[in-house]
């Protein structure tokens, strides 16, 4: 409407797989075996309807929940090193607004016969339709909330 | 880690400050059901233009509401919650991330004896 609200957050994550470098950077190049593992949780199925795995490249997928398109994600690669290091953005929308993007680092770092991934996150929401539906409802809660913190301030 | 700080004092003696007053609490009720102008908001009141303006301030620096002006007409809306809304968007699309990771774990120890 007459402007728009944004959030932005930085958040790290790292794992240890038992696979060498190699195979956890072959798992996000593949589009295939991306499409097992990419999903943001068990009820959603990852639709990919483009696959571009190079700089300057883009993927096209979309979240699928029975049957159902609920969201889309534009990924353009901004840098790839192989075994090594992969930097993306992912644009996230539903239907035509847009709800938020990010851009995603991942190092693929050896750690004995296995790989340390470290994933950043930079995100950006902005408010999209759907998003403030229970805007009016959410404010009670909001008051609530802020409640209980003066409560536990005082 | 979740962040475990006390929330930010300043803050919340903005947003204490600014409920505790009649008149900033029944702009904040009236806006639950939606944008107005400053104009609507005021209609209610009685009181001066320039004291009322004062309130809507005091709800702007609190962050709990945010005014554009168009031409002659400040429109008010509600933040606070658009805000957690949108932090609610994030945590999740980071919870998203968190379950890939530990989902492309299982698929790597799956396939591990090919390799």
């Amino acid at each position: 409407m007459s402007h728009q609200s944004m959030v932005h957050r930085t958040a790290t994550m790292a794992r240890t797989y038992s696979a060498s470098p190699a195979r956890v950077f072959a798992a996000w190049a593949d589009p295939e075996i991306r499409r097992l593992w990419g999903s943001p949780s068990d009820e959603v199925e990852l639709r990919i309807d483009a696959a571009d795995f190079r700089i300057g490249g883009e993927d096209q997928q979309t979240c699928v929940v029975q049957g159902e398109p609920v969201a889309f994600v534009t990924g353009r690669y901004h840098d790839i090193v192989p075994d090594r290091r992969i930097i993306y953005t992912e644009v996230i929308s539903e239907a035509d607004a847009l709800l938020g993007m990010s851009l995603v680092s991942a190092e693929f770092i050896a750690d004995g016969s296995g790989t340390r991934l470290e994933l950043t996150l930079q995100t950006v929401a902005v408010d999209g339709s759907d998003l403030l539906d229970g805007v009016e409802e959410g404010w009670t809660s909001a008051l609530d909330r802020l409640g209980a913190q003066l409560m536990a301030v005082v | 880690m979740p962040n475990i700080r006390s929330p930010d004092s300043t803050a919340l003696d903005r947003g204490f400050h600014a409920l505790a007053d009649a008149t900033r609490r029944g702009v904040i009720a009236r806006l639950a059901q939606g944008e107005a102008s400053v104009a609507d908001l005021a209609a209610p009141y009685d009181m001066a233009l320039p004291s009322f303006l004062q309130h809507v301030r005091v709800l702007e620096e609190a962050g709990l509401i945010s005014t554009v002006k168009t031409g002659r007409v400040r429109t008010c809306r509600l933040e606070a919650e658009r805000l957690a809304a949108l932090n609610r968007w994030i945590a999740e699309y980071e919870a998203g991330w968190a379950a890939r990771l530990d989902r492309l774990g299982d698929i790597l120890d799956r396939k591990g004896d090919t390799q």
